[in-house]
């Protein structure tokens, strides 16, 4: 009987199967997950694995399932698949999802003569992809999926020494990473005559994301002095993709800005305009590595500063994703407190900007102070009938840990560990922002104009920002939110002109290493007070 | 007597840094022992402080402020402690992990260990891995303590404990790791000892470990 070896990160289990059996069958002897929720019809697609070694050739029904792309990379249904041979194959993570998170003109559908390309945004957590129209630049539309590669870990630390320790696991993320591409671009639901008039696709992300996706050697990124292989542009890419895209696509890589800031920050910098600000401005794109950048109109420095995925509501005891009823924003007018939520549908949890709405309502209302700590006897003193506070109800989870109830009544608490991990989170932002302004010679007034960006950038409440000093004290009017800088500026990288301001900006960029300035570790724990 | 004792915790809770050597002084002049001043001045509000920071109700800022105040009293009594030769809860070498030169975490660490009955042998900021090994061969300690605040120093976590594993000596010493970016998952697959998450969590660690030895 065949050897049938079933790869799910750092896990591996091998077992044995009758040649002829169906490979959905033989995953589900192994115990690794893998969901079937069509029960073998083959229409659902969630069963996708990647096959290294054997199996059949596909029959008509599984053809038809999968896109040329996932055909090129060797994707197969699981439920349609059958063991030939000895088997290698690498499963996928159990929860994929997949967000339509733009949506602009649809000026191509009429005009044949439009030539299109992607743009792909490899973040660590979401690959997103956006239709681009190349006459002007416009973005079409725009859709994010889980990158595939979190089976060997949500942070990027794990899949760098999973990839490391072992040559065929490098292999294994770089097919996690197309798999992930293929798959953002298939939620797109591109038809077949649109996808013929692709011609480029541009790729951006982190170092991280970049080395392992083009599989370069890994050693300098992953320990001092924490350089990239190799940061210059790649023009020519298509050899990394392994005919996902067809032969005449161009495929681009980006520069690098250094070690910490890739090409995604490189994006936002084309986005918001950094070649050419007409004073000094500040953009930050908010993510578990928040990236800063900076200029004071001549010189740009960038960093990446560990912020955490408080953000993305991620270690938040009533954090959400942006799912129905996740909440965004949090108000409190004459006593009453309410809660917006996404598609008006009854509150589920705290999304990160209606964390910091929370918290910034609740400080608001003197229930937290500036240390960040519930604190009760403000709560006592408000509670009296003078007050309007009546409505704030405290209590203690079991573990004797103060929290505070979202709104009477909902069973939705916001916890003192809530508010200690947006502390944290926002700290480490602030201090990044802080010590390049300082290297800048900038002060907060200085500032013409500050964008904030990121999955969660695009949706967070400014006064909330300013208020529990995110950034520096500016003037709200000079604040701007957009969702999807790194996507965006992405796009703009599609032309040869916008590649050759990349090019341009790359050179100027500079990165600061945070850890090298010893005033690092004062900003920081300055900029944890919940204060402008 | 108990007064000045209860000062001191109350000193210490509160991160008095400025009087915290006056009182310490005045309390060994006053006759009080240098291990009445630890385990009945000191140990106190480090129990509170850990137990106040776990629960949320003081963090970071207010930890690394009593972990100072709570230095200015140790340098006072330490050689004195040494002199009578009391016995130490277990030796704990710390460092944060090669290439950081943040000690953020590492600090209240030491402190709460220390708070704990603990020798601490601080091997300081961006210790290479050699140095952790060099460390383990002179102190023989029961623990070595890592710490790395930016992901990108994790790696050299995994370093030194294969270096420890080629000198022979990570038989003999207990590994534990913790830092902003560092979870169990990942202590788990460097072959770590442990993983705690916070200063006070770490020195609850200790004690286990110490135990298991």
């Amino acid at each position: 009987m065949p050897e049938v070896t079933i790869i799910y990160g750092a896990e591996t289990k091998t077992v044995h199967a009758e040649e002829g059996a169906l490979l959905g069958d033989v995953i589900a002897q192994s115990n690794l997950p893998l969901e079937q929720p069509c029960a073998g019809k083959g229409t659902c697609g969630k069963c996708k694995v990647l096959v290294e070694v054997g199996t059949a050739a596909p029959d008509e029904i599984e053809l038809k399932n999968l896109t040329q792309g996932e055909i090129a990379l060797n994707n197969r249904l699981a439920c349609r698949a059958r063991i030939q041979g000895e088997t290698r194959i690498v499963l996928s993570p159990i929860v994929v999802y997949s967000n339509k998170i733009f949506k602009g003109s649809s000026r191509y559908k009429k005009d044949q003569s439009i030539p299109l390309g992607l743009a792909i945004d490899l973040g660590s957590t979401t690959v997103a992809a956006f239709l681009t129209m190349l006459d002007n630049g416009e973005v079409a539309a725009g859709s994010g999926v889980l990158n595939q590669q979190t089976v060997y870990g949500s942070d990027v630390i794990s899949r760098l020494a999973a990839a490391l320790d072992n040559p065929q696991n490098a292999n294994r993320l770089h097919r996690l990473a197309l798999a992930s591409i293929n798959q953002a671009v298939d939620s797109l639901n591109l038809p077949s005559k649109i996808w013929d008039r692709i011609q480029r696709v541009t790729i951006v992300g982190n170092a991280a994301m970049h080395h392992l996706f083009t599989e370069m050697p890994l050693i300098s990124l992953a320990y001092i002095p924490f350089q990239p292989h190799d940061s210059k542009s790649i023009s020519d890419g298509s050899r990394y993709l392994e005919g996902i895209f067809p032969e005449n696509v161009r495929v681009s890589l980006p520069a690098l800005i250094g070690g910490f800031v890739g090409s995604d920050a490189l994006a936002c910098l084309a986005y918001f305009g950094f070649d050419n600000p007409g004073g000094p401005i500040a953009a930050i794109d908010l993510g578990t590595n928040g990236e800063v950048m900076i200029t004071d109109g001549t010189q740009i420095l960038t960093a990446s500063t560990a912020a955490g995925p408080a953000f993305e509501g991620v270690n938040i005891s009533c954090g959400s994703r942006a799912v129905d009823g996740a909440i965004t924003k949090v108000t409190r007018e004459n006593g009453e407190i309410n809660l917006v939520t996404i598609a008006d549908a009854p509150p589920v949890g705290l999304t990160g900007s209606g964390l910091l709405s929370a918290i910034a309502v609740f400080r608001r209302a003197g229930i937290i102070d500036l240390s960040g700590r519930i604190n009760t006897e403000g709560y006592h003193n408000l509670s009296s009938s003078e007050t309007d506070a009546t409505d704030i109800l405290l209590s203690e989870t079991s573990n004797g840990i103060k929290q505070i109830q979202l709104k009477p009544d909902t069973d939705l608490y916001l916890t003192q560990m809530d508010i200690r991990e947006l502390q944290k989170a926002k700290g480490a932002i602030r201090a990044a922002v802080d010590l390049l302004m300082k290297q800048l010679n900038l002060s907060p007034a200085d500032l013409t104009r500050v964008m904030l960006t990121g999955s969660f950038g695009g949706e967070v409440d400014i006064d909330s920002i300013l208020e529990l000093g995110m950034i520096p004290p500016v003037k709200k009017e000079i604040v701007e939110t957009t969702a999807n800088g790194a996507g965006f500026g992405a796009a703009m990288f599609l032309t040869d002109e916008g590649f050759a301001l990349g090019e341009k900006l790359a050179k100027r960029a500079i990165q600061v290493d945070l850890d090298q300035d010893a005033m690092f570790y004062d900003f920081y724990i300055e900029g944890m007070k919940l204060a402008p | 007597m108990s007064e000045l004792l209860s000062e001191i915790t109350t000193m210490l809770i509160e991160g008095n840094l400025k009087d915290m050597a006056a009182k310490t002084n005045a309390a060994l002049e006053g006759g009080i022992g240098a291990e009445a001043i630890l385990n009945e001045g000191l140990m106190p509000g480090m129990d509170h402080v850990g137990v106040e920071f776990k629960a949320g109700n003081l963090f970071v800022p207010e930890v690394l402020l009593s972990a100072k105040t709570m230095q200015e009293a140790m340098n006072i009594i330490r050689p004195i402690l040494v002199g009578t030769g009391s016995e130490p809860a277990g030796k704990i070498i710390i460092g944060t992990a090669k290439g950081n030169l943040h000690d953020i975490g590492k600090n209240p660490v030491g402190m709460m260990c220390e708070g704990s009955g603990f020798e601490v042998i601080d091997l300081g900021k961006d210790v290479d891995p050699t140095a952790f090994v060099e460390a383990a061969e002179e102190h023989q300690p029961d623990i070595i303590g890592m710490s790395a605040l930016l992901t990108t120093t994790m790696l050299s976590m995994e370093r030194t404990i294969k270096a420890l594993i080629e000198a022979g000596v990570r038989e003999s010493v207990k590994v534990m790791i913790g830092g902003a970016p560092v979870t169990q998952d990942f202590a788990d697959q460097i072959g770590a000892d442990g993983y705690a998450s916070n200063a006070a969590s770490a020195s609850d660690l200790a004690k286990e470990l110490t135990v298991c030895l």
